[in-house]
């Protein structure tokens, strides 16, 4: 079996020039996308209105924070998510509203089997290639005990990216962990005989697993963990080369904090240098996985996130939900900021990207899956003039991935049931 | 002749079912989803369901005439009979095997067994893979049990750790540290080939070390016999100061056991007392020439094997569950052999890692066979182990299986497991029953306070301490919700005013009659808590849970959007228990919610840390769908003993979902049907699983 990278990879190179030339890259710097998820929905009266159609003005009351840098920010309205729905599968809408975001595929109940997200399907093309071909990082591990969702493997809820149908991509929730991936370890930098000595072993190894897995019953698990060792080969031949000295601007992280918020605010600058020392140009962050009912204390809540999303219009809960929106999107602003204060080019870090911050459920009470709360922030390297709201009722999702496959020169953009994807000239 | 036998079957049908079921559930109007018409009784899960729902009364539905007595005992007689018939009949089910990964607790126990205990906790401990995406509350079900490069990025990053501090290598067990490693980090002096304190001060420096515990330390350092009494010196390892010592001219070495952690250490040496008489030209300095780190604990049962002759493939064979085979062989020993570039230790290091990477350690590797037939011994005894120890299997039931001796010293194996293990039992506890969740609850307001962590260490241990020993003296299975014993320490028997004669231990005790609402896990600290919300109770949780993970009857999630509390009317503003009744009379509510909140009522009766609440505090009284009524943990508990055979499905389940890495199908009943069936102990249980078609035999057609 091929995997994705081999496919993609593959296919790429049969086509040189795309099929679709929409919005071609305006510059030589490099696009980088980035998808961000909140769980269990949002206030959708605070979040959407009075977003219309076309110019901006006073934004939402959640969206307080990003009025500063509403000129670099599109929002969308009315784009949906059909494979979340539930239907024939019943109830399980916190594991479909994370398995079918960025896969766009429905989600198998019984076993375990999504489709390929819209970040790997990015990762594998040729113009996002960077040493660190994605990075996948979360906020929470999964749940130490009990069913994540109404019978759904907690694969679905724990994961946003996947690297194949059966492949959920895991996240690394650790930033000291992802720091030292991107850019090595600053206090004990003479290790490259290290380094070279774990590539040496990588090359002697990796043959040596693949010949047992060849005399024995071969399984797509198998092939995923062979598939795996070639990254890590591959990974560990170019870090055997001598980093170059990267002039990294935020500390090292000493591991996961005790403080989410600091754990957060950690995650957002280590992946902040990583766009901007060009590290990755693909990465997804999760900041909860599905359901999570993580609590937030320092909001003075006492309930966990999804206990209250069920808020059955309770007063007090709507005004701590729209509470935990209002937090992520004073937290997300800081980091457009990080980047919209970098310069690049002839703009700044964030002309030069496409952060999309989402949920797959608009509200927690309903369940539904449809006028999902959707942002783009960045002009993505001169593809979308930003600072508008883009009204398309009932538009799948799928349509905005799509775009962004487009913009990053898949020749075959299409992705999950989109038809076309989203025209937003 | 299967058809045959099904066609028979469902020509049998009832007059009673015809009247009472088949308005709903036929095939012309599906007003129901399940179909019972025409519907073989060889569909287990279906005609299972619909007997349970019979007897527990909950169908016919509420809004339809309830089943007289005698009707009910003759549509029980007729489905029951079918189903015997049924499942007598049903085929041999023992599919392919699935391959799948170590999961994160099997593979710190693989390593743990090769590179000796605590390798994953305290100081010093190795980084943890990621944790495993749950299936039906499992880490055990192969499907979910994925692979990607980060979850192998770690995996390797482990095994360098590991090897790093424990191969065997030149200064793995003794460690010299020179005095010109050291800096002067406080005070004046000099560091050369021998460093020296002027005035009071320290040399400081950092030390790896393989293993954390007690290592002996031979200081050889010398203080000028000048001034009052002897030269002073202490110790601090990683900030904490050790006990001075004395210390002369006489450059004798200075035995210490210090305690250190895996990894790295700050060590430190502290001069105390400087002494200078500028008259007399009299100086103290204290000076350092070296010291050296012996570790006194005794080699890992890894090390211990690579020293032996052939010692390679001894640690491949306990690694991979497996001897090497003949074929594949040659290329590890070769990896081993020391090229121009290497030493013999970069060459050793490479082939034990190439080992661990290989997937005969990563994955649980079964072979092909393309018929129904028994497993071999050696995989029977990976089963056994991973299942009952939750680890690999040791040296002596590999040897048993290698010499084909496991099948008819099986039962030896199985008695040595489960007294010696205690996997088994946490798993069953902190998976099956949700007591791991006890880690990451998060109480508030007063509750915080009184969820100490020695509490809530007592309270899980209690938990997994009652179920081990549930197993072991082959329990019947209904005392996991009322049992005349349960296990305490003393802070648990304060906890819940219970007396106490013994001491700090864990013992088992016989409860006062007065008190047998401690018995079983409904009146534990672990389950009160872990049913709660951060700051109250919740019937709705607890109902729930007692319905799914004791009964096997897990009610369906509520349905999104149940609307606004001010649709359902003023009621819906009054307690807690006030809006649930509100909530239970919207039908589409009350189908799941008559069997939750009853339960639920009556386990309010404990607060979130398992402290009773004073009596007529509130109302713990409800009606279960049946009409019995019942109020408080106590009753609870008696009225759940009565569902013997569903607590035993139970049971059936949560073993089999950890002992086969699957979720069971249709063609899985008779299996579960037998062991529920059957008035059994748990140990007996367990016996009767192990030696079933599904655990000692597969199919890979």
């Amino acid at each position: 079996m091929l995997n994705r990278r081999q496919t993609l990879a593959g296919l790429a190179s049969l086509v040189t020039l795309p099929q679709f030339s929409n919005a071609a890259p305006a510059s030589k710097t490099p696009l980088r996308i980035v998808y961000i998820y909140q769980p269990n929905g949002v206030i959708g009266e605070l979040w959407h209105h009075p977003l219309k159609n076309g110019a901006l003005g006073k934004l939402p009351a959640s969206l307080a924070p990003l009025q500063d840098l509403q000129s670099k920010i599109t929002f969308f309205r009315g784009l949906e998510q059909k494979a979340a729905v539930g239907g024939a599968d019943g109830a399980g809408d916190h594991a479909r509203e994370v398995g079918t975001f960025l896969t766009g595929v429905r989600i198998d109940k019984k076993g375990m089997s999504a489709g390929i997200s819209v970040d790997q399907r990015l990762a594998a093309l040729p113009s996002m290639q960077a040493p660190i071909p994605s990075l996948e990082l979360g906020l929470e591990g999964g749940r130490s005990a009990g069913e994540c969702d109404s019978g759904y493997s907690c694969a679905y809820s724990n994961n946003l990216s996947w690297s194949g149908p059966t492949r959920p991509a895991g996240k690394d929730c650790d930033p000291r962990s992802v720091y030292l991936r991107l850019f090595g370890d600053p206090n004990n930098l003479a290790t490259d005989s290290h380094l070279v000595q774990q590539a040496v072993e990588l090359d002697a190894l990796a043959p040596l697993a693949k010949r047992q897995v060849r005399s024995n019953d071969s399984s797509d698990s198998l092939e995923a963990y062979l598939a795996s060792l070639e990254d890590c080969r591959r990974e560990s031949r170019l870090n055997s080369q001598g980093k170059q000295q990267m002039n990294v601007r935020c500390a090292i992280p000493a591991g996961i904090s005790a403080d989410p918020r600091e754990h957060l605010r950690q995650l957002y600058a280590v992946l902040a240098e990583a766009l901007r020392l060009d590290r990755t140009r693909v990465a997804t962050l999760m900041l909860g996985n599905g359901g999570s009912n993580r609590t937030y204390h320092w909001l003075g809540h006492s309930e966990g996130h999804h206990t209250i999303s069920h808020h059955q219009k309770d007063p007090a809960k709507l005004k701590q939900l729209a509470q935990i929106d209002l937090w992520h999107q004073e937290e997300f602003a800081n980091f457009l900021k990080l980047l919209a204060n970098t310069k690049e080019g002839s703009g700044s870090l964030l002309d030069n990207c496409a952060i999309v911050f989402a949920s797959c459920i608009n509200d927690g009470d309903r369940h539904d899956h449809g006028d999902l709360p959707v942002i783009l922030a960045g002009g993505a390297a001169g593809r979308i003039k930003p600072g508008r709201c883009r009204s398309m009722p009932g538009e799948s999702v799928n349509s905005l991935h799509s775009l962004l496959l487009s913009w990053a020169g898949d020749p075959k953009p299409l992705h999950g049931d989109a038809k076309n994807f989203l025209q937003l000239a | 002749m299967q058809f045959l036998c099904t066609l028979l079957l469902c020509i049998e049908t009832s007059p009673l079912l015809e009247k009472r079921c088949m308005d709903c559930h036929d095939t012309e109007s599906a007003k129901a989803k399940v179909i019972l018409e025409n519907a073989p009784f060889a569909q287990h899960s279906l005609w299972r369901r619909a007997e349970e729902q019979v007897r527990a009364g909950l169908m016919p539905p509420p809004s339809e005439a309830a089943l007289s007595p005698a009707d009910k005992t003759e549509l029980l007689k007729w489905i029951g009979e079918g189903r015997q018939k049924a499942l007598a009949a049903a085929p041999v089910y023992a599919p392919k095997a699935t391959i799948r990964r170590l999961n994160r607790r099997e593979y710190e126990a693989c390593f743990e067994q090769l590179f000796g205990p605590g390798l994953f906790s305290g100081p010093g401990a190795l980084p943890r893979l990621p944790s495993d995406d749950l299936k039906a509350g499992f880490d055990t079900i192969g499907s979910s049990l994925s692979v990607n490069p980060l979850w192998t990025r770690r995996h390797l990053e482990i095994c360098r750790l590991i090897l790093d501090r424990s191969l065997p290598k030149a200064g793995n067990d003794k460690i010299t540290l020179a005095a010109a490693l050291f800096k002067i980090t406080q005070g004046l002096g000099q560091v050369d080939t021998e460093a020296s304190l002027w005035t009071n001060g320290r040399f400081t420096t950092n030390v790896v070390l393989p293993a954390g515990g007690s290592w002996k330390a031979s200081l050889f350092a010398s203080c000028n016999e000048v001034g009052q009494g002897p030269g002073r010196a202490r110790f601090w390892i990683n900030g904490k100061a050790g006990t001075p010592f004395n210390c002369d001219e006489s450059r004798k070495a200075l035995n210490f056991d210090l305690d250190f952690v895996a990894g790295d250490n700050r060590l430190e040496l502290e001069f105390l007392n400087d002494f200078a008489d500028p008259v007399k030209k009299l100086d103290r300095n204290f000076t350092l020439n070296g010291i050296e780190l012996k570790n006194t604990k005794p080699p890992s049962p890894a090390v211990k094997l690579l020293s032996q002759n052939n010692g390679l493939y001894a640690f491949a064979r306990l690694a991979w569950r497996r001897q090497p085979s003949p074929a594949e062989w040659p290329a590890f020993v070769a990896l081993a052999k020391a090229g121009p570039s290497d030493t013999p230790e970069t060459a050793l290091r490479r082939a034990v890692l190439a080992i661990l990477a290989a997937p005969a350690f990563v994955f649980r590797l079964e072979s092909r066979s393309e018929a129904l037939s028994l497993v071999p011994e050696v995989e029977l005894a990976a089963r056994l182990s991973f299942f009952l120890s939750g680890a690999a299997p040791d040296d002596a039931l590999l040897r048993s299986a290698e010499t084909g001796k496991l099948r008819s010293d099986l039962k030896k194996h199985f008695d040595r497991l489960i007294d010696t293990s205690e996997a088994l039992g946490c798993n069953l506890a902190g998976l099956g029953f949700g007591v791991k969740l006890l880690d990451s609850y998060e109480p508030q307001g007063e509750f915080a306070a009184s969820l100490t962590p020695s509490l809530r260490n007592s309270a899980r241990r209690q938990a997994e301490l009652f179920v081990i020993d549930l197993i072991r003296r082959d329990r019947p299975a209904r005392e996991i919700v009322d049992s005349s014993w349960t296990w305490l320490n003393q802070d648990l028997a304060t906890h819940y005013k219970l007396p106490w004669s013994g001491g700090a231990e864990f013992k088992r005790v016989e409860l006062p009659a007065a008190e047998l609402r401690r018995g079983g896990l409904l009146g534990t600290v672990a389950f009160a808590a872990v049913t709660s919300r951060p700051l109250r109770t919740s019937p709705v949780l607890r109902g729930s849970a007692i319905l799914a993970e004791f009964l096997a009857r897990p009610p369906a999630p509520p349905p999104p959007n149940v609307g606004s509390l001010a649709e359902a009317g003023p009621a819906a503003q009054g307690t807690a228990r006030e809006r649930l009744a509100a909530h239970r009379n919207k039908p589409e509510c009350n189908s799941c919610h008559r069997s939750i909140d009853p339960l639920g009522f009556a386990l309010e009766e404990l607060d979130p840390l398992g402290r009773f609440r004073a009596p007529g505090s509130d109302d713990f009284s409800g009606e279960l769908p049946d009409g019995r009524k019942i109020n408080g943990l106590r009753q609870l508990q008696q009225v759940l003993a009565t569902e013997e055979t569903q607590i035993r499905r139970t049971m059936a389940l949560k073993f089999f979902l950890l002992a086969l890495g699957r979720e069971p199908v249709d063609a899985d009943e008779p299996l579960l049907n037998k062991l529920s069936s059957q008035s059994i102990g748990l140990r007996e249980m367990l016996w009767q699983l192990i030696n079933s078609d599904a655990f000692q035999k597969r199919n890979n057609r």
